[in-house]
């Protein structure tokens, strides 16, 4: 069994940046990634951020990647990859195996999950057939390994996502045959949807796929228009020959770990499901145990990152390496950025479904504290 | 081949040391250290497994 004072999950911009203030604060920090390579989505991101310029908007996403990894070898700290994060047991210890060939033991005296989200599917007739993948996945593909995993795509979702990876899907060289979006309204920033359609890419609103043709590999959809609740109209199917289906139809937090850990959740729909509830330290509402990024509500880089600081500073408090009151000075400067980064029409929303967040989180604690007296 | 050798931001990529892999017996070349899945894509294989109880054709998702 190995000891350490701060153990954190997942070496995405929320852990990165967790690490980097919890170590230049003085706390022991190790963090593990299941990954051989640490930066979570960031390196994926070959394009220029959205946001404002405080935020590092303008600069693309593998770029802030590589700062963190930066500074984070600057400050030497200790990093696992290739270690999977399988359990939480009783005392802290997180059970991880490493290199996919042995169990290791970490204790440890605080925890942040930084897990980030897996991506949603969309189940229709031929779903499973290969060809049809996340979004993501493609990402990953086309960014990372330099491979395009196909010619002539679909892609199913019309938000940041969708548009983002279909433009990436261009560049590397395959053609867009539709953008389809089941409401009636484009779900992107106008940025990219612009993009994407100057580049001649048809969108279709109110539109889903029916279903999906091949034998050993998709070679087709039949795409359907949909009514205003969402039924599809009948009459309205039309074939459409494509060698891969892309699915942008959102991103679930990956939040395994906090339920074993025992952590109260709440259901936020804006944010993406059900969520560990937390307070604005990022304390979740179990004791030593911090969350920081989309486990705590599907967002953006940005606000992992400002997340990811908060629960870095909070448990580096809890340990005794920063006074409480300097720990509630920075606190409160990070929660002026993150709400500077929740406005805007979107943004907006997802600060109104934070503070209600907050709000269960301090009602539990005053029910917890009644109980207790 | 599905590799993209060249991308207008990523820029060029520098060929890494080609090693030759086995898919049920059928040799491939494939760049030393790089994901299997990838390798197997940039070969044109797209299925990993047949299921149990239909044999129907899976790949990755
Ligand atoms: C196509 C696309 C475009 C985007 N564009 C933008 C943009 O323009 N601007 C912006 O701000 N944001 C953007 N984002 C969002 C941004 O990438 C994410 O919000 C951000 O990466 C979340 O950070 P995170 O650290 O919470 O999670 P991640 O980056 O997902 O990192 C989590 C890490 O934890 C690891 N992990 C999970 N579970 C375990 C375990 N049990 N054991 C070990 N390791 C584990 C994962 O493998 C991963 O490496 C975009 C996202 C996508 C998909």
């Amino acid at each position: 069994m190995i000891e350490t004072e701060l153990a954190i999950v997942g070496a995405g911009p929320a852990g990165l940046s967790a690490a980097i203030e919890a170590r230049r604060a003085g706390a022991e920090v190790l963090l593990i990634d299941e990954n051989s390579r640490p930066g979570g989505q960031l390196f994926k991101q070959i394009h220029k951020f959205f946001g404002s310029r405080s935020h590092k908007a303008g600069t693309r996403g593998m770029n802030i990647g590589t700062e963190l990894l930066r500074e984070s070898k600057e400050l030497g700290i200790q990093t696992w990859l290739n270690g999977e994060v399988c359990g939480i047991e009783e005392g802290h210890k997180l059970w991880v195996v490493r290199d996919r060939s042995r169990s290791e033991i970490v204790k440890a005296k605080k925890i942040i999950l930084s897990t980030g989200a897996t991506e949603n599917a969309v189940p229709f007739p031929g779903w499973e057939l290969p060809g049809v993948m996340g979004a993501g996945a493609a990402q990953t593909m086309i960014n990372v390994n330099r491979v395009l995993p196909g010619k002539k795509v679909i892609m199913l979702g019309s938000g940041n996502v969708g548009v983002i990876v279909a433009y990436q899907l261009l560049q590397a060289g395959a053609e867009v045959v539709a953008i389809l979006e089941a409401a009636p309204k484009l779900g992107g920033y106008g940025v990219h949807t612009a993009k994407v359609s100057r580049a001649g890419v048809p969108f279709y609103v109110s539109h889903t796929i029916k279903q999906a043709f091949g034998t050993d590999h998709v070679e087709a959809v039949e795409i359907v228009k949909l009514d205003d609740s969402f039924k599809k109209v009948p009459g309205t199917e039309r074939t459409l020959e494509v060698d891969t289906v892309c699915l942008a139809t959102g991103l679930t937090p990956l939040t395994e770990l906090a339920w074993l850990a025992g952590c109260k959740f709440c259901y936020v729909p804006v944010l993406g499901g059900h969520l560990p509830i937390h307070d604005d330290k990022m304390h979740s509402t179990q004791p030593d145990i911090f969350i920081a990024g989309d486990i705590s509500g599907i967002e953006e880089a940005s606000t992992a990152m400002e997340e990811g600081k908060l629960a870095g500073i909070n448990a580096a408090c809890e340990l005794g390496y920063i006074a409480p009151e300097e720990a509630e000075v920075r606190s409160r400067e990070i929660w002026d950025s993150l709400n500077s980064l929740r406005s805007g029409y979107f943004g907006q929303k997802r600060r109104d479904s934070k503070v209600s967040i907050l709000q269960k989180s301090e009602e539990l604690i005053s029910y917890f504290k009644a109980m207790i007296i | 081949m599905n590799r993209i050798p060249n991308h207008p931001i990523l820029g060029e990529e520098k060929p890494g040391k080609e090693v030759q892999i086995f898919v049920d017996g059928r040799p491939i070349m494939a760049s030393e250290g790089e994901m299997i899945a990838a390798a197997l894509i940039a070969n044109g294989i797209w299925i990993n497994r047949y299921t149990a109880h239909k044999n129907k054709p899976r790949g990755i998702y």
